[in-house]
């Protein structure tokens, strides 16, 4: 595919690494010399130094054979007008573009001057703060694991969860724990860092990450294997009222069939003003117009879960190390910049939400020629997607075993005609099933043979 | 009233000279001023008092207007949900508790209803004032306790209602409740209808001329009118105050309104506490002493019961709940207003309770933050070890 990104900063440039190791064409543009010059040092990579919402520029990344552009700039206007030039070049290319604001244009379906994301020349909206806010909520509702992720409409549930000493399975091989119907392991991140495809003589042990697919009752059932009592939440308390703590408490608002007390400690006056009126059950504190408003000792120990999104990595590490002390349940950080991504894991900070990194995951989902329905990366770049099989397409009426998939694919669950299929080898497929497929992310994208008919 | 201008300007004086000794003995200011009010109220006669009240009225509505002008209507939603419990346990408490303790010490029916009456709002315009002299105002535990204060305010105009009817004529028809409470649900409707259709749209022209000098006027204007509304419907003036602040809060100029508002409400309130001093009836008559201890311990602690309890249903931490159980005991200007429907024998026995309940109420109110951090850490600190050993019985 040939791909232009515009916006060379940390998500700019992480999604044009992924892009490279999966063997595509990228040119990369951004208006900053000195940021062009540092990209050139690091990564093999076509570059273009100039305004990416421009037609000059555009053309000159060959905008009109280009598959996709991805608009990454830090204005969203910008990005959406790169996305409508582009569309005017070519009316086949995928745009993608983030928007930050909740208030720019086409971030809706339908904005207020009446035009739909279509007309605006949008295909793909990527919200950071929005995504954040979705991670943070998961990790709420679920705190003792590890990684959630749900598939199919919601029908199935992607569970990762690190083996504890007092774990039931911990020492037991695969093909002894007896695992609900329809819930099956579809892998290991060993304790070494290395993912492994699950096999029945693979022993779990201790401080494995391992990964459950099935359907929401089955994960439910599983769940108790994995540890004894669900930790109770009740307090959540959010550092920050910027667009990402705002956007979480929205969302803890509108959850159903949970209420948390929900706090949300802003330093600015202004922006407290403008959070009490839109949040309509968080309760606003509106601390001192400085950072110590954030290290509120009295609210912080009280709090089962700890979310800070305060936009500045130092206040949200020593507001966490506050938390630490005071045993908070669930401690959840919203990393601002990268460089103090591996500050956080050193003070023993575990659940740290990377926007650069989710956001990545999201466009790397428009990438595959398949239709990916949902994508999820885990660890050691393993992606676990859902696909559209297309009716006419190679593998169409084979069984998994006479398919022959490579060895690094797994397919964990078939949603046919709306019930979910545990597949075995000699599962036949069918076209307009749904796949959930694990696969190693260097093989992802040459997944296209199986399932598009050309 | 003669030489107006002289005797303003002394009580301005006295005003200043009090509150200046009172801060720096760390005391709050406001009971400086109802000290002054005590001392002086036999020098004032009926047509002085009358514009002491009017003075003192327009001070506590300015106050109340500025207290709405902080909760817009979308905060006011998201509170209301929290308070009611909190309400709700305040009311059974503090008057029904009050009132039936009353009538177990051997009042009559109706005296021990009034006797309820009194004890059960706190001193809203106390209350404010201190949270503002603490600056504890933008504090979770002080948006409690202004929450519980507007849902008193809420309330009061049907308990008054209510008493009003049984003192004068001795009953109390379901369709004299159903009327008043029809009028509070109108006035707070029809606030909110135009806050949301009205000032919601006005915005761009308000922040416009927001700095212009007669932009005031515009504030105080819908300030008053509404106040008066409310009084003439019967209910109180201090809602229909509250009800214009929340309406205006919704053009976002609520600081800009605020700034150019809180100086001239600085200078009335004074007046308000003055006021409430020289209405303390310390006439002479017969208390009966251990019913009056009684009843003002129980007014303390029903008011700590609702801050402690209340306050963690609302959603306060432990130290936060603390702090807003030792800060509602002081009564004020509602419990006055009751009191005047009670027979002269017993107007000495309340104002007794009032000013007590004022003074203690007030001092608690200091020492909240420091018996907060005593109690609560311990408080925390046994909640922690509870949660210990739970889980290690269970491992």
């Amino acid at each position: 595919m040939n791909i232009i990104i515009i916006g060379g900063g940390n998500v700019g440039q992480h999604v044009a690494k992924m892009l490279l190791e999966k063997k595509q064409d990228v040119i990369l543009i951004d208006k900053d010399e000195k940021k062009v010059e540092a990209i050139r040092g690091k990564m093999d990579i076509n570059l273009i130094c100039g305004n990416g919402a421009s037609v000059e520029v555009l053309e000159k990344a060959k905008v009109h054979s280009a598959d996709m552009i991805i608009a990454l700039m830090e204005n969203d206007d910008a990005n959406i007008l790169a996305s409508m030039l582009a569309k005017t070049f070519s009316k086949s290319i995928t745009t993608i573009a983030r928007v930050r604001n909740p208030e720019s244009a086409g971030s809706i379906d339908i904005d207020t001057y009446g035009l739909t994301r279509k007309q605006v020349g949008l295909d793909v909206i990527i919200s950071p703060e929005q995504t954040v806010a979705e991670e943070i909520v998961k990790i709420i509702y679920f705190p003792d694991l590890d990684e959630v992720d749900y598939f199919a409409k919601e029908k199935l549930k992607l569970i990762g969860k690190v083996i504890r000493e007092k774990s039931k399975i911990n020492g037991m091989k695969i093909k002894e724990i007896e695992l609900p119907e329809s819930s099956k392991i579809i892998g290991i991140l060993k304790k070494g860092g290395k993912f492994v495809f699950p096999s029945e003589g693979e022993i779990i042990r201790e401080g494995d990450k391992v990964y459950f697919l099935g359907t929401i009752l089955a994960i439910r059932r599983t769940s108790k294997l994995l540890y004894e009592e669900r930790s109770k939440i009740e307090r959540v308390l959010i550092l920050g009222g910027g667009k990402t703590g705002y956007t979480l408490a929205a969302e803890l608002e509108s959850a159903k069939g949970r209420s948390f007390i929900t706090k949300l400690i802003e330093s600015d006056p202004r922006r407290c003003e403008k959070l009490n009126r839109s949040l309509n059950k968080t309760l606003i504190i509106q601390g001192k117009n400085t950072d110590d408003a954030y290290y509120n000792e009295e609210e912080i120990q009280e709090a089962d879960v700890l979310v800070t999104a305060t936009g500045d990595d130092r206040i949200n590490l020593i507001a966490s190390v506050i938390g630490k002390e005071a045993g908070v349940k669930k401690i959840i950080n919203s990393l601002e910049s990268m460089e103090y991504a591996s500050v956080y894991p050193k003070m023993g900070l575990k659940t740290v939400i990377n926007p650069q990194l989710i956001t990545a995951e999201k466009i790397m989902r428009y990438i595959h020629k398949e239709k990916v329905v949902s994508l999820a990366v885990l660890e050691e770049d393993v992606e676990v997607f859902e696909v559209i099989l297309e009716g006419g397409c190679k593998v169409e009426g084979k069984s998994i075993e006479e398919i022959n998939f490579p060895k690094e694919v797994l397919i964990g669950a078939i949603i046919r005609e709306g019930s979910v299929i545990s597949p075995d080898r000699n599962t036949i497929l069918r076209g307009h099933d749904h796949l959930i497929i694990v696969a190693s992310g260097k093989i992802s994208l040459s997944m296209e043979e199986y399932f598009v008919c050309h | 009233m003669d030489h107006i201008f002289i005797i303003g300007g002394v009580l301005l004086l006295l005003l200043f000279i009090v509150s200046y000794f009172f801060q720096k003995a760390r005391l709050p200011s406001l009971l400086s001023y109802i000290f002054l009010g005590v001392a002086l109220s036999r020098m004032f006669t009926g047509p002085e008092l009358r514009v002491l009240d009017e003075i003192s009225r327009t001070g506590i509505v300015l106050l109340f207007f500025l207290l709405g002008l902080h909760f817009p209507l979308n905060r006011l939603v998201s509170i209301s949900r929290r308070i009611w419990k909190a309400g709700v346990m305040d009311l059974v408490l503090n008057f029904a508790g009050s009132a039936f303790i009353a009538y177990l010490l051997g009042f009559e029916l109706i005296f021990s209803l009034i006797i309820g009456g009194v004890a059960y709002a706190s001193s809203s315009a106390m209350t404010i004032k201190l949270l503002e002299e603490s600056g504890r105002k933008t504090s979770p535990e002080g948006e409690f306790k202004l929450a519980l204060l507007i849902f008193e305010d809420l309330a009061a105009p049907v308990i008054v209602s209510v008493l009003v009817g049984l003192s004068a004529t001795g009953i109390i028809t379901g369709s004299a409740l159903a009327i008043t409470f029809g009028k509070v649900i109108i006035l707070t409707v029809a606030a909110i209808l135009i806050a949301y259709f009205l000032f919601r749209k006005v915005d761009i022209l308000v922040q416009r001329y927001i700095n212009k000098d007669f932009m005031p006027l515009f504030a105080l204007s819908i300030a008053f009118i509404f106040a008066g509304l409310a009084e003439y419907m019967e209910l109180s003036k201090l809602l229909g105050a509250f009800l214009a602040g929340v309406m205006l809060s919704e053009t976002g100029t609520s600081r800009e309104f605020d700034r150019m508002i809180e100086p001239v409400k600085n200078i009335f309130m004074p007046f308000f506490f003055f006021w409430f001093g020289t209405s303390i009836d310390l006439g002479v008559g017969e208390v009966d002493i251990p019913a009056l201890g009684m009843l003002i311990l129980w007014g303390l602690i029903g008011k700590m019961i609702v801050g402690l309890w209340g306050g963690r249903l609302y959603g306060l931490t432990r130290k936060g709940s603390l702090r807003a159980a030792f800060s509602l005991g002081q009564r004020g200007e509602f419990s006055v207003v009751i009191a005047a429907l009670a027979e002269t024998g017993l107007r000495l026995f309340l104002g007794i309770y009032i000013s007590v309940t004022a003074v203690a109420g007030g001092y608690l109110f200091r020492l909240a933050p420091s018996i907060a951090e005593q109690i609560g850490d311990r408080w925390i600190q046994w909640v922690k070890n509870k949660e210990k050993e739970i889980n290690e019985t269970e491992e």
